[in-house]
């Protein structure tokens, strides 16, 4: 007969002391095929080594690509990461969004791939790491980006931890008796491991964002640069000069609405516009260690079948076009998922070029199969399928009358 | 019904003595034209030509080329940078010491002098193929006219052969009333080019749509300049695996 002594967790699992090492419990992502690019081996203290030939190795929002291992940074949306092909956008690579119609859902997008650069900046106040530029908008449109989502559950937890920090007679009373018996019986702990399993190996990769939400602290100059879209050429030349500027840090380019009146009120030359797209082109290969860029156009204005638009997709590693459903097909889709709103899309997502594989001479244009819905928390992203009305039921309620 | 993966794997030969570039001929220097749709990159086709003119061998190829006659390349591109270009290269077996990128995607201006300078210096060597990757784009980004960059790119034509790889959209084949329209101006370009070629590739994806055991249609047509040597006009369907193999199959 053995005996347990007063002090140890019953039925607790072997504690993880620094220097022990414990399984790693491969993510979602590794059965797609992860393992070869990030080596899988368990390390003391549990840090995953990360296989990067890259400076920013050590970036808490960089990830290897599934595909090729180039570092990749989170658009934003996990969505869009997946449907990229390698988890993300492979830094000094660029994405245009299309949008046909009067919705605005790529600038949506547009906040997401800014509001991840500014959540990544500041997981480390002390070293922040990206920064972010917008052209042709200003610090009013940068006050929108969203905030990080929180459950409700999050969200009283941080209240209760409030009232708490509060120095009142009832919270001196409850620190000396805390939680005693769950602790003894191991409970505290097994909720932290159970944690710590989940996290994946790049916990900071990309969030969740609540898009009804504004980011807390408004991003400040120091990490959100706004450049006036006036003179193309000169804006280039200021992109340059901030992207020289913060050598140790990411730098997200975005691009909102380009081209659109509203904000491009200079008229500028087809060869004016090609010279500014290239140069964005230049800047990005000249700095493809460190420099993403994400750029959206209507195509109300600039069909795809224009030839701007041709030499303009051209010159991106990848695009992506948003076409929300004509009005019959969402009528459609309303009647037929009444009982189910959460499967009402706003419209298809066709993908025309994806990064590395396309330049590679991959023909990767897959139109009309994928839809997207622009949820509060998240931009949804699924393979299409044409919604079935069903018959039937009708029919049998006629016939009860 | 037999899918293009149940036919049998071919070869990518171009002319009739089933060599894929021409042997040095000091009497014809070749244009060619290598045509491409937004959608099917014509990377792997390069890097195939360049692998070619450097080493006679070809990647693509299942049987060894029996005349491995070699030359100097210099390559330039308006759309890539060398990086992406190097990568694609380091799947070639041997040394690439005669492989020359000019730089004219950070620096365009003086485009001309700057190939003219390198294919001088590669013509100790032999004569050199010399690649350029979207040479449209100068149209638009520096201010010479169609018919200037034309009579250059016959004049860089004396000295080497000239291959032209050049966006073929449909979008950008429409001529309108107006001639600064950028279609206009690109239609007018590759027309007066195709007939100053003498051979000329094009690259489409399937007309039917996405397949997941082809990934486009090779065309390999004569030009409308004659070629001293026999062009065997061809098509091919081409599947690229992720991993960046190559498989032709006869249409």
């Amino acid at each position: 007969m053995s005996f347990r002594r007063r002090g140890e967790i019953v039925s607790g699992r072997t504690s993880q002391s620094a220097g022990v090492p414990r399984p790693v419990i491969p993510s979602a992502a590794s059965t797609r095929g992860t393992s070869q690019y990030v080596s899988r081996t368990a390390f003391a203290g549990g840090t995953p080594k990360r296989n990067l030939e890259n400076a920013f190795a050590d970036h808490v929002g960089v990830k290897p690509s599934i595909l090729t291992s180039q570092p990749c940074i989170s658009t934003g949306s996990s969505d869009i990461d997946s449907i990229l092909g390698h988890q993300g956008l492979p830094i000094g690579s660029s994405i245009l969004i299309e949008e046909t119609g009067t919705t605005d859902f790529s600038s949506t997008l547009s906040k997401l791939f800014l509001a991840q650069g500014i959540v990544h900046n500041r997981i480390n106040p002390s070293q922040p790491n990206t920064h972010d530029i917008v052209v042709g908008l200003d610090q009013i449109w940068a006050k929108s980006l969203p905030g990080v989502y929180r459950r409700s559950k999050e969200r009283n937890r941080e209240k209760v931890q409030q009232n708490e920090s509060k120095v009142s007679v009832s919270n001196i009373v409850n620190q000396t008796n805390d939680l005693k018996i769950a602790w003894r019986y191991g409970l505290n702990q097994r909720k932290n491991e159970s944690d710590d399993d989940t996290i994946d190996q790049y916990p900071h990769y990309n969030s969740q964002f609540d898009i009804t939400s504004v980011i807390t602290v408004a991003p400040g100059p120091h990490e959100l640069t706004c450049i006036p879209n006036d003179d193309l050429s000169r804006a280039l030349k200021r992109i340059e000069d901030i992207v020289i500027r913060h050598p140790n840090k990411i730098v997200r380019i975005a691009v909102p609405l380009f081209l659109n009146p509203l904000i491009y009120q200079n008229e500028s030359s087809a060869p004016e516009i090609m010279r500014f797209a290239h140069g964005l082109k230049q800047i990005l290969k000249k700095h493809a260690n460190q420099v993403a860029l994400l750029m959206t156009i209507n195509l109300d204005l600039y069909p795809r079948n224009n030839p701007l638009i041709v030499y303009i997709e051209l010159l991106f590693d990848s695009v992506i076009e948003l076409r929300p459903f004509d009005p019959q097909l969402h009528d459609l889709m309303e009647r037929v998922y009444r009982n189910q709103p959460a499967k009402i899309k706003h419209g298809h997502l066709n993908v025309y070029k994806l990064p590395v594989l396309s330049e590679s001479g991959l023909m990767c244009v897959q139109e009309m199969e994928y839809s997207f819905k622009n949820g509060r928390r998240r931009f949804e992203i699924e393979k299409w399928s044409i919604p079935v009305e069903d018959e039937e039921k009708n029919d049998d309620k006629k016939l009860e009358f | 019904m037999t899918s293009s993966s149940d036919l049998q794997q071919q070869d990518l030969v171009v002319f009739e003595d089933r060599s894929i570039l021409p042997k040095s001929n000091p009497e014809h220097n070749y244009c060619t034209l290598v045509l491409y749709k937004a959608s099917t990159r014509p990377t792997w086709l390069n890097v195939a030509l360049v692998e070619n003119s450097l080493f006679g061998t070809c990647y693509v190829n299942k049987t060894p080329v029996s005349d491995r006659s070699t030359a100097p390349v210099v390559f330039a591109s308006l759309s890539t940078d060398e990086t992406t270009y190097r990568k694609q290269m380091a799947r070639l077996k041997g040394d690439l010491a005669g492989f020359k990128y000019v730089d004219l995607f950070n620096s365009y201006q003086d485009w001309y002098a700057k190939i003219s300078l390198e294919v001088d210096r590669q013509s100790k060597l032999g004569k050199p193929n010399v690649f350029i990757e979207n040479p449209e784009f100068l149209l638009f980004l520096t201010d010479i006219t169609v018919d200037q960059l034309l009579a250059q790119l016959r004049k860089l034509n004396t000295k080497c052969n000239l291959f032209l790889i050049s966006s073929g959209d449909e979008s950008l084949m429409e001529y309108s009333d107006s001639p600064d329209d950028l279609a206009t101006i690109h239609a007018t370009f590759l027309t007066k080019l195709a007939h100053r070629s003498s051979l000329i590739f094009s690259l489409r994806p399937l007309r039917t749509g996405r397949a997941e055991d082809v990934t486009g249609e090779l065309t390999i047509g004569r030009g409308l300049i004659g070629s001293p040597k026999k062009i065997v006009e061809r098509e091919y369907l081409y599947l690229i695996s992720k991993e960046g193999t190559v498989k032709l199959f006869y249409r």
